[in-house]
């Protein structure tokens, strides 16, 4: 009777199993490059679609290197997303999904790239997710790729859009809000990598700098033209720190914290706390959603700068 | 002998489940819903919208659609209405002079805009005015917080009026 039972148990979970592998069996599966596009990409898709990111919470899309799984997904997929603005260190979501023959939108197309000088070279800044209006576009070009590969859905997509962008706006003008909270002139941040142009030039942060990022390692972590750090870049971040005053300088999640840490320890500033950057927040972390993690690094810069 | 006795038991279970269902959406069946009746009123019905702001491209609009080039969005009874305008100036009034698909009994007028972000420290607010012929219906300001969209819905009870039943 015992043993009947157990088989019973085994029927009944098998079988439930079985109606959870069936609901997501057929879906198209949508793969992004890294975890902010995937959680734009859920905001629109809704259950319809699967969404995956190769990226996980944490990890440097600059430096990151792509595994025989990665390849696997990119095989599976049926439709890719990347940033583009040479984010994904040598293209490697392009080359992905070059390779596996699949459909790939770059998110970030029609958004006027910043231009950011480096020894002699100008190349365009990708983290332009640190403006929401600049999420508007990746909203936008990511909405008509759905409606391309699934017009049947387009009035659900163009819904769910719209309720994503009208938080959009909130956020925006949440965090015009919160900024205005520091004075002026303690409107300075200082990062491990130059991530934050595009935040800084939105909410008007660090007016010595042309409302630039100040940060030792460049636009990316890895060996492109302008990336990594210098001697050169060091010295006059330490410089920029003494002059301006700065009142913290703030570590990031996907970067080693030991460049910046010994900065404050040489200009005797101390860290404001680390900020989510070229990833978001692990699952059940605060910063596990673009607005989480936007929500939680203001507070934490409001913080330590007013 | 064991295996027949796990099947057994198992067609039990979900015929059990699948009767108790049934007949309880059998039960739901019978219950008609009932549908209101609604009358299309006769009469001149005129719309006037003032806003505080003059709208200007929305950075947060969603662009995909195309087929609304107007910066605001008027809608009667879920209906779009054209305002002849494609956008307003702060304080100016905008007037529809036949607005048509106005009901007995319940009516809803829906107003939606985007206010510059540029003034996003400031409360911003649509007025809406109604008339049937000359007559004030509805007066109400809807109201957004700073930094939102103006966006809500105006609502009100018509009932058929004397001047609205007669064809004179």
């Amino acid at each position: 009777m015992k043993n009947s039972f157990i088989y019973t148990l085994v029927l009944f979970v098998s079988v439930l199993y079985s109606a959870v592998s069936i609901a997501n069996e057929g879906k198209p599966i949508v793969v992004a490059s890294t975890t902010q596009i995937a959680d734009f990409a859920r905001q629109i898709s809704g259950d319809r679609l699967i969404v995956k990111s190769i990226l996980a919470p944490g990890a440097d899309p600059h430096t990151y290197q792509p595994t025989p799984n990665d390849v696997q997904m990119v095989i599976g997929a049926d439709l890719c997303l990347e940033n583009g603005l040479h984010l994904e260190g040598k293209n490697w979501m392009a080359t992905l999904a070059t390779d596996a023959g699949k459909p790939i939108i770059t998110t970030t197309n029609g958004i006027q790239p910043l231009s950011i000088s480096s020894g002699g070279e100008k190349v365009a800044d990708p983290h332009a997710w640190f403006s929401p209006k600049n999420v508007a576009v990746y909203v936008n070009n990511i909405v008509k790729g759905f409606v391309q590969f699934d017009p049947d859905a387009k009035e659900e997509y163009e819904a769910r859009a719209t309720l994503f962008l009208q938080q959009l706006r909130v956020l925006d003008s949440w965090i015009r809000q919160q900024i205005n909270r520091i004075p002026t002139q303690r409107r300075i941040l200082v990062t491990t990598h130059d991530a934050f142009n595009y935040f800084c030039t939105e909410f008007k942060l660090n007016a010595n700098n042309n409302f630039l990022s100040i940060a030792p390692v460049g636009w990316s972590t890895g060996a492109e033209v302008g990336g990594g750090m210098t001697p050169e870049r060091r010295r006059k971040v330490v410089q920029s720190i003494k002059e301006s005053g700065a009142p913290a300088l703030f570590v990031e999640t996907t970067i080693n914290p030991k460049q910046i840490r010994e900065i404050a320890k040489e200009t005797g500033v101390k860290i404001g706390g680390e900020l989510y950057s070229d990833s978001m927040g692990p699952e059940d972390s605060a910063g596990e959603t673009y607005i989480g993690m936007m929500r939680e690094n203001v507070i934490l810069i409001v913080n330590a700068l007013k | 002998m064991r295996f027949l006795l796990v099947v057994t038991i198992w067609i039990v279970i979900v015929g059990g489940l699948w009767t108790y269902i049934s007949h309880r959406d059998a039960k739901r069946e019978l219950i008609v819903a009932t549908t209101p009746i609604y009358l299309a009123l006769e009469g001149q019905f005129s719309l006037e919208i003032t806003p505080t702001f003059s709208t200007e491209a929305d950075p947060f609009a969603l662009t995909t659609s195309g087929s609304n080039a107007s910066l605001f969005e008027v809608r009667v009874n879920g209906k779009m209405l054209n305002m002849g305008a494609l956008e307003f100036q702060r304080g100016e009034t905008i007037r529809n002079t036949k607005v048509g698909g106005i009901l007995t009994g319940h009516n809803e007028i829906y107003v939606n805009a985007s206010p510059p972000l540029s003034e996003n420290t400031l409360e911003h607010g649509i007025r809406v005015k109604f008339y049937q012929d000359d007559t004030l219906i509805v007066d109400r300001t809807v109201w957004a917080d700073q930094g939102a969209l103006v966006s809500g819905t105006v609502s009100f009870n018509h009932s058929q009026t004397e001047e609205a039943s007669h064809d004179h």
